[in-house]
This record gives C-alpha cells, sequence and structure tokens, in this order.
C-alpha cells in the first residue's frame, strides 16, 4: 500500500474536514454522488481548494480509505490495552464492538459501498483484504489467549470463521429509526456461537 | 414420512415456483444481461445508459424506450438476478433426495459454491451497496435474506423437530450470517475467488451443528 504524502500540522485540517465531508457522502448518498463538486458543497469549501489537496477523485477516495481502516486499525489495538480483563472478557468485549460497530449508519453506508468497488478497483479491493486481514489477526490473537496450543492454521481458521458469521449479521440487521438493529437475542447468541467456536476441542 | 416429504417439498417450492423468467422478451433480456455484465465487471461508474446501448449495439432512443432511467434498469436486474438465483436453487434442489440431512448439507454445499463465483459476488456486493440509499433496492435485499432464512427454517425443523419458530428463526440467522459472511474473506487469485483454507469446512461442521443440536437452556432444567 503507497502512503500519503506528509504534510505539516497546519494543513491538517482543511485535509480531515474534506475527508471527513467525502465519508459521510459516500456512505449515505453513494457512489454516483461521490464527486469533487458534491464533496466541496458537502465540506463547505471550494471546488478549487479541494482540489489543492487532492487533484482527482480517486486520489481522494484512497485517502479517504486509508483513513478510515487507520482508525478501525487503531480501535483493534485498543481492545488488546485493557490487559486486566481475562481473555474471555477480552474477547467477547472485542465481538461486542464489532457488533455495536456495524449498526451505525455511517460504517454501514461506507462498508456496502466500499466493498462494491472492490472487484473493479485493485487500490479498493487490496486495502479491504489488509483490513479484514487485520481483523482476523486481533481475533487469532485474542483465541490464542483462549486457546494457547492452537496452531497458526487452525488459529486462522477459526478467526476466519468469526469473522464471518459476525460480519454475516449485516444482512439480517433492519432499520429502526435510522438506527440499524440487530433482531432482539442475535447478539448473544452470536458471542455465544464464536466462543464456541474460538474453544472447540481440534478433533 | 409423508410429512417429512411435504414439508420439504414445499420448501423446494418456495424456491422453483417464483423463477418466471417470460418467454419472447428476447430484446429485454439481452439489454439486461449486458447491463448485468457491465455492473459486475465494469462497476457501477461504467454503468451508463450509452455505454450499455453501444454494447448491446442499440440506439440510445431505443434503450430508453424500454429503460427510461438507469434507476430503472437497475431495479430490473435486481429482480432478473433473482429470478436466475431462483432457477439454480430449483435446479440443485431437484437432484436432492427428500431426506432433510441430505437437504441441508446440499443447501449449504450450494450456498459456500454459489457465492465463489464472481458474477455472483459482483451483484452481491453492488446490490448491497444500492440497497444503502435506495429504498426500493434495501426492499429487495430484505426479502430475498427473509426468503433465505425461511427455507433454512423449514429445513431445520425436518431436521431437529419440536424447536419453536424463534428458535428455528435464529438458527437460520446465524446458519445464514456464517455462509454468507465468508465472502468478505474471499479472495482473488488467478482470476477465480478462493476461499481461505479449510474455513469452508469448518463452516459446514459448524452450521449443521447448530442445526441439529438440542433445544434451548430456556427449555430445559437447569
Amino acid at each position: 500500500m503507497n502512503s500519503a504524502p506528509r504534510r505539516s500540522a497546519k494543513s491538517r485540517e482543511p485535509v480531515e474536514v474534506i475527508l471527513r465531508a467525502a465519508h459521510e457522502l459516500l456512505a449515505f448518498e453513494g457512489y454516483p454522488s461521490f464527486t469533487i463538486r458534491n464533496i466541496a458543497k458537502q465540506a463547505g469549501i471550494s471546488v478549487g481548494n479541494v482540489q489543492y489537496y487532492f487533484q482527482s477523485k480517486n486520489a481522494l477516495l484512497q485517502e479517504l480509505l486509508l483513513f478510515v481502516t487507520e482508525r478501525y486499525n487503531r480501535e483493534y489495538r485498543r481492545v488488546f490495552s485493557k490487559t486486566a480483563d481475562t481473555p474471555k472478557d477480552r474477547f467477547c468485549a472485542f465481538i461486542d464492538f464489532l457488533l455495536s460497530d456495524m449498526t451505525d449508519p455511517l460504517r454501514r453506508g461506507f462498508f456496502f459501498q466500499v466493498w462494491a468497488l472492490a472487484p473493479s478497483d485493485n487500490f479498493v479491493e487490496e486495502c479491504m483484504e489488509q483490513s479484514f486481514s487485520r481483523y482476523r489477526a486481533a481475533v487469532s490473537e485474542l483465541i490464542s489467549e483462549l486457546r494457547p496450543s492452537l496452531s497458526r492454521a487452525e488459529l486462522d481458521k477459526r478467526a476466519s470463521a468469526i469473522q464471518s458469521l459476525v460480519e454475516g449479521t449485516q444482512l439480517s440487521l433492519t432499520k429502526k429509526a435510522e438506527r440499524f438493529v440487530h433482531r432482539s437475542g442475535i447478539r448473544e447468541l452470536v458471542k455465544e456461537e464464536a466462543y464456541a467456536i474460538a474453544t472447540t476441542q481440534t478433533k | 414420512m409423508p410429512n417429512i416429504s411435504k414439508n420439504i417439498q414445499s420448501a423446494k417450492g418456495l424456491r422453483s415456483g417464483t423463477a418466471t423468467i417470460s418467454k419472447g422478451k428476447a430484446r429485454t433480456d439481452e439489454i439486461l444481461r449486458t447491463a448485468k455484465h457491465i455492473l459486475v465487471h465494469e462497476g457501477y461508474e461504467k454503468f451508463t445508459l450509452r455505454n450499455i446501448a453501444a454494447k448491446v449495439g442499440i440506439r440510445l432512443g431505443n434503450l430508453q424506450y424500454y429503460y427510461k432511467t438507469k434507476a430503472d434498469l437497475l431495479r430490473e436486474i435486481l429482480q432478473y438476478a433473482n429470478e436466475i438465483s431462483d432457477l439454480g436453487y430449483g435446479e440443485m434442489f431437484s437432484k436432492v433426495s427428500d431426506n432433510p440431512e441430505d437437504c441441508f448439507r446440499a443447501i449449504v454445499n450450494y450456498l459456500l459454491d454459489d457465492l465463489k463465483q464472481p458474477e455472483v459476488r459482483g451483484l452481491f456486493l453492488q446490490s448491497w451497496a444500492l440497497a444503502t440509499h435506495d429504498d426500493y433496492a434495501e426492499h429487495c435485499m430484505e426479502e430475498t435474506s427473509t426468503h433465505y432464512r425461511d427455507v433454512l427454517a423449514v429445513v431445520i425443523a425436518e431436521l431437529t423437530p419440536g424447536l419453536s419458530k424463534r428458535e428455528l428463526n435464529d438458527r437460520a440467522t446465524l446458519i445464514q450470517s456464517m455462509i454468507e459472511g465468508s465472502r468478505f474473506s474471499l479472495s482473488l487469485k488467478r482470476e477465480r475467488l478462493v476461499q481461505r483454507p479449510g474455513l469452508d469446512d469448518l463452516i459446514k461442521d459448524r452450521v449443521y451443528h447448530i442445526a441439529t443440536r438440542p433445544g434451548s437452556k430456556k427449555s430445559k432444567v437447569k
């Protein structure tokens, strides 16, 4: 993944304003509305000013992806900093975080818009793959705390199954007053099943 | 036994009976096929009426006679895709015995294989993206998703009799989540979508376990 050019602290603020505006626009109105013109309008700055920071729509999209995935990376690491909890608490807290996060309309809109771009855009595809693999690595680490003797391959397989289960629940969320909710009881069941996958005896 | 077979048959019918691609619509079929191809392989940006008309080899005005706007065309594609997937589902079902276990395993295998087709994946991703800001698409996806759970629930009920409706639906939701969520860990290798090593087998194990384990703790004495 190529990294963005370093910017001085002074110029960071408009960049962040633009990225936040672009984030909301993409999530709530979809890729067809994702134009420099619309982003400038949403950010409340001129088109020329947006173009000063981002030469093209594609450059902006790439930067936005890095901005969002980096934020998630920090979130994942934050879960690990809570050292006082038991491995089971840590595991469940992480699953809880994921299940809550997906009910946020901004996250949901962004997630599906970006995935739709993946098959026709290598940068996006790679970015999503990396982000998902960091997420899997976090789950693997949590499982290994629960079951220290598992091999790397077994950890990865279980982490993948847990990731599938958790992410798949996005498809059965329902909308209630601008929020998305899991059907009642589903979150508990998902946590139980995820924990069972993590801790089951190998055959 | 006769009852089991009847319920499974009706579960099969839930899918196979809904395919209604009408004959004599060669032109619109061609437009839809081409439009779908562009959407899936070239992305939404290339999905314009102009591009689609050019690829079908008709004039823009002619295309607009059938589909006035891009949104009209998109909706039609969603429906068309559902019909195609109904046909696949129906065909799979017609080859399976009425034994609940065979039936359950066949559905799971079919779903896990189907989602690896690049065309199926592309359409899935485009549809969900559309659903985040288009009410009609959202409605379509919700309907498809509910339907999917209903079929699973009928088959689970045959495998593990005595479960409440609520519990059947919960199990169907878990199974659907695990299968569908595995789409996000596919990766592209030489034009083919491949799953992470061992994942499909683990999923098959887990979903079978979910479907067949005894009723919930609540109904048992602790």
